[in-house]
């Protein structure tokens, strides 16, 4: 069992009251995404843009009775972001800042597009995006049809595709844009886009859940992309393709499990809080709940420590994440039967919790692709061998 | 060898839970919805247990009666709320706040909705396999793939199953009965909705059928612990 240090528990308690601020807010802007303008004082959107930012980007990060965090690690930032799902993930997924493409933009970045591209979000809360899934073909990196074309004479690469399911899109000042190169595996790369560029559009798509992320599709129209806006030009071209930047997502997916644990966190308790979920029977069905939540928390801790030993070493990530889609989904549902007829439309919150709990599954490739995550290692480590041939 | 003999009774096609079953997947939910409503009777609303309804806005707009278990009573638009729903063309009203209706009185509502529900699911298996069979994964159709096959024949054996509880409850329904269909009509739903990727979860698309049928169970499900004559 994984238990939190004195100092990680610091950071657990300041989560819970930026959490305790946005709660009263998860309706509003459940109703109307564009609600969130009006919270920019709230510290989750005031501030959690300026933290998963590197040390040396981040002159101001957030220090509790002493302790100073960044929120770099998948484990500081999975034991903050699960207390601020459990206060909303609509909101928190709605948030200025880079969780997904600052980490990106760390990897393959060089010096000066990190310091531009961190100094962006510092400078004032700045929403980002990061836009890889595609229409018809989904988060399937190799077969990303976005291309990033360099045209006859001196001008710069045109970009040209389209994107689904961006988050904060149609909000954000800039973001990373996946897109292919060349062919194979070395022939993908990331690069920088600015909203206000010629050629790039963004329109949201209503979803069922998390409707504050205003997901949106990207349409990319021969958009300008200067050589100092292509990320990893630096690097080796091994570690600029594919192969460079899908080992980054292990660190993001302990993330979208923890947002499923806060979610079914967010569900027991509220259970909790209603008279009617009193009796013995329930009282059992709560107990059981609670131990479900627990052992998923635990496996998403047990997968953030490994990510943050080994960036490569994702298997437990997508363990978690699939484990987090079930239970989020699971805990929703159950409490919507132990709290009857009509509940669903006389607790618009539990609702609410049961709508964003699906979006666990499409976050950060799908239950299906996790499960082949797991059977690749699972092989790798050698199941099925003899105990001598086995590695893990 | 002997082999016996089999009588296979004939369902009788006028029930309600059968005719919304088909108009449910023919048309999908707004029509077996409008449907439903009319079975009461024009210009009333079907009102759950719990006082409230599901409507479409035309009848949102026209209704002039309640239909609450087997009692018909005006409307009484002063004492009504309009709750918040996801789904564009669907109307959530709280009509009453009286205690819940008896459940011998829903008797006929409840196989209605399970059976409209039922549709919807068989609706979303076929928009699910024409939505797979548009796409490919490395230059392979979808549906080639035998972990699909296998995933998407498991659900039309639990499709098959639950038309067959149905089927065996001749529209008399209980409520347990009625509340293990539900949760079973709810997570097949669900896998479907995972069989079309994220598109499973825009507002506009075929998360709206599995919105509006979990809504539909919620809303016009029966109190726990309240038994229909069997």
């Amino acid at each position: 069992m994984i238990e939190l240090d004195r100092r990680l528990r610091l950071l657990q308690a300041e989560a819970r009251d930026w959490a305790d601020e946005i709660r009263p807010y998860a309706l509003a802007v459940d109703r109307d995404p564009d609600a969130i303008s009006s919270l920019t004082r709230l510290a989750v959107l005031s501030r959690l843009g300026g933290l998963q930012i590197p040390a040396e980007y981040n002159p101001r990060p957030l220090v509790v009775s002493g302790e100073r965090f960044y929120l770099t690690s998948a484990l500081e930032r999975i034991v903050f972001l699960e207390e601020v799902a459990v206060g909303d993930l609509g909101i928190l997924l709605a948030s200025p800042g880079a969780p997904m493409s600052g980490v990106v933009v760390d990897a393959m970045g060089s010096p000066e597009q990190k310091e531009w591209f961190f100094g962006r979000l510092l400078d004032r809360p700045t929403w980002t995006f990061f836009a890889l899934t595609e229409p018809e073909r989904g988060s399937d990196a190799s077969h990303l049809q976005t291309r990033l074309e360099r045209p006859a004479g001196d001008g710069p690469a045109l970009l040209h595709g389209h994107k689904r399911y961006v988050g904060n899109a149609a909000r954000a000042d800039l973001g990373v844009v996946f897109a292919r190169t060349g062919r194979g595996p070395l022939g993908l790369g990331a690069v920088l886009v600015e909203r206000d560029a010629p050629g790039y559009a963004a329109e949201p798509i209503p979803t069922l859940g998390v409707r504050g992320a205003q997901l949106a599709a990207i349409r990319l129209t021969g958009v300008a992309v200067s050589d100092e806006r292509v990320l990893g030009r630096h690097l080796p071209a091994t570690r600029r393709g594919a192969l460079g930047w899908l080992r980054t997502f292990n660190l993001l997916r302990p993330v979208v499990a923890i947002m499923g644990v806060g979610v079914a966190r967010a569900t027991y308790e509220y259970l909790l809080r209603q008279r009617q979920a009193s009796g013995g029977a329930v009282r059992d069905r709560l107990a059981v709940m609670a131990r479900d939540i627990e052992a998923v928390r635990q496996l998403t801790l047990r997968s953030a420590v490994a990510v943050d030993h080994n960036a490569d070493d994702g298997h437990l990530a997508s363990a978690a994440k699939v484990s987090a889609a079930r239970l989020a989904e699971r805990v929703t549902v159950e409490a919507l039967e132990m709290l009857g007829p009509g509940a669903r439309l006389d607790h618009p919150l539990l609702d609410k919790l049961a709508r964003d709990a699906r979006a666990v599954e499409y976050m950060e490739g799908t239950s299906t692709i996790q499960r082949l995550g797991v059977f690749k290692e699972l092989i790798r480590r050698g199941a099925g061998a003899e105990p001598s041939q086995r590695s893990g | 060898m002997t082999t016996g003999w089999v009588v296979t009774r004939g369902v009788d096609a006028t029930q309600p839970w059968h005719l919304l079953q088909g108009l449910a997947r023919e048309q999908g939910w707004q029509g077996a919805l409008t449907r439903l409503h009319a079975l009461a009777g024009s210009d009333v609303m079907v009102v759950g247990p719990g006082g409230q309804a599901l409507v479409c806005p035309e009848l949102a707009r026209t209704a002039v009666g309640l239909h609450v278990g087997g009692t018909r009573l005006p409307r009484d638009r002063a004492r009504e709320r309009v709750l918040p729903v996801p789904v564009a063309g669907l109307v959530a009203l709280r009509v009453r706040s009286e205690p819940p209706t008896a459940a011998a009185e829903w008797h006929p509502w409840t196989a209605a909705i399970a059976g409209l529900r039922l549709g919807l699911t068989y609706r979303l298996l076929d928009q699910a396999v024409a939505h797979l069979g548009r796409r490919s994964s490395g230059g392979v159709p979808l549906l080639h793939h035998q972990a699909l096959q296998v995933s998407i024949a498991d659900l039309a054996v639990e499709h098959l199953e639950l038309g067959c509880v149905l089927d065996t409850a001749q529209g008399r329904l209980g409520a347990t009965a009625a509340a293990d269909l539900h949760r079973r009509i709810t997570w097949v739903d669900r896998k479907l909705l995972h069989l079309f990727g994220a598109y499973g979860y825009e507002a506009d698309g075929p998360a709206a059928t599995g919105h509006v049928s979990e809504l539909l169970a919620d809303t016009y499900g029966l109190p726990r612990g309240e038994e229909v004559p069997a």
